[in-house]
């Protein structure tokens, strides 16, 4: 179950109003999912400029395959596969490319200054230093280890959401969650974090 | 009560998604090791869930919706309109060459750790355009494209596709048992198809088509 699931078949009505021309009913679609986009973009690429990028990206590719789109499943599962693949993508082709992909220090206050004008009040405050040593940790996990705590813990989607967003099973799902929070936790202890 | 641990249960409990939750809930009333082990795993999840997420920035919104406007009207253009059928099919064996190409770009920064791959791309007109590891191929300058194979050009080849069409066109060799198996569902064929240009799907039907014919 995702925080989305109750808007399901409403989805499923917007995309076939778009389907037959209506873009005004995508663009309900991406006033409901930009932000969420833009968050999960965020923490596995690391750079907003990127996260928005991919974010706009994923949306375009969902608008070209509407078409091909059949109810079969939460139609958040299908966006997410898209933002997903598109961003391991982008994270490959930059590990390619030899780039540095790790958001310097004070780039995270930064894009919460940009973003926040005019959006959030509240996202304008300044990371604490824990938060601070936190996403840093989280950063430093492997794509397959970040997107499943992203999915899970930033997402709000259950076991079977992420098998199907990430293609595999509901087994591994768990295991990776598992060891992803290990690897937080052991990443934590080095930084001298505890989190009560 | 079973005083035996339940360390490793205790994600998916948390999570919401343990088989037995009732015994695990009991098990940690009774057991300080397991309660201390919860709280850490919940601290961590209240920490992440606490992390600041960015939010779309004014104008966002308008940018995609620019973009799915030019792709509508794309969408209008009658070349688009199901003439796939006319592709040449030298244009869908570039296709693969390509593909292949740009697949074998994507591994290991270009450089293959076995020295040489097995590399069973479709016959090029010149053995010269063969492709080897981490090379990219030319296409044949004199080959003929239909408007459709040209768009796909332009579009680029996506990650997906190359990898897809990799897939199946070198079905037989061993290396790539791990590959086949990510795509054994319908699920990531619905996904793989989600991120191609229409001239990309469009290539990857054709190729669906000829495997289908020469299996």
């Amino acid at each position: 179950m995702t925080d989305t699931q109750p808007r399901d078949s409403d989805d499923w009505a917007l995309v076939a109003r778009a389907r037959g021309g209506d873009v005004r009913a995508f663009e309900t679609l991406v006033r409901r999912y930009q932000n969420p986009v833009i968050a999960f973009c965020y923490r596995m690429a690391g750079s907003y400029e990127d996260a928005e990028d991919l974010a706009q990206e994923s949306f375009v590719r969902v608008y070209r395959a509407l078409d091909r789109l059949t109810p079969r499943a939460q139609f958040t599962t299908f966006l997410f596969g898209v933002v997903r693949n598109l961003t391991l993508n982008h994270l490959r082709n930059g590990k390619r490319r030899g780039r540095d992909r790790s958001a310097p220090l004070g780039e995270e206050d930064q894009f919460l200054e940009d973003s926040a004008a005019g959006v959030q009040p509240d996202s304008a405050a300044r990371l604490s230093e824990t938060e601070d040593l936190l996403a840093e940790a989280l950063e430093a996990l492997s794509p397959e280890h970040k997107e499943v705590i992203v999915l899970r813990e930033l997402q709000g989607m259950d076991y079977e959401s992420i098998a199907e967003v990430t293609c595999c099973r509901k087994g591994t799902v768990k295991s990776r969650l598992a060891r992803a929070r290990e690897h937080l936790r052991k990443r934590l202890t080095e930084l001298g974090v505890t989190l009560q | 009560m079973n005083n035996r641990h339940v360390f490793d249960e205790l994600p998916a409990f948390l999570d919401g998604e343990a088989k037995d939750a009732e015994r695990i809930a009991r098990h940690i009333e009774a057991c300080p090791d397991c309660a201390r082990e919860a709280a850490a795993l919940r601290a961590l999840s209240q920490g992440l869930r606490a992390l600041p997420r960015p939010e779309a920035r004014p104008g966002f919104r308008g940018r995609v919706m620019a973009r799915v406007a030019e792709e509508a009207e794309r969408k209008r253009e009658p070349f688009l309109a199901g003439r796939w059928a006319h592709w040449a099919v030298t244009g869908v064996a570039a296709a693969a060459l390509i593909a292949v190409a740009g697949f074998m770009a994507t591994m290991d920064n270009g450089e293959d750790p076995n020295g040489s791959l097995p590399i069973a791309a479709p016959p090029p007109a010149d053995p010269a355009n063969e492709a080897t590891p981490g090379e990219t191929v030319a296409y044949e300058e004199d080959w003929e494209f239909a408007p459709e194979w040209e768009y796909a050009l332009e579009s680029g080849v996506s990650a997906e596709a190359a990898e897809a069409i990799l897939v199946l066109l070198l079905e037989e060799e061993p290396w790539l048992d791990d590959m086949l198996t990510a795509y054994d569902t319908e699920r990531e064929l619905d996904l793989l198809l989600a991120n191609m240009t229409d001239g990309e799907a469009g290539a990857f039907a054709m190729l669906l088509a000829d495997y289908a014919e020469g299996r």
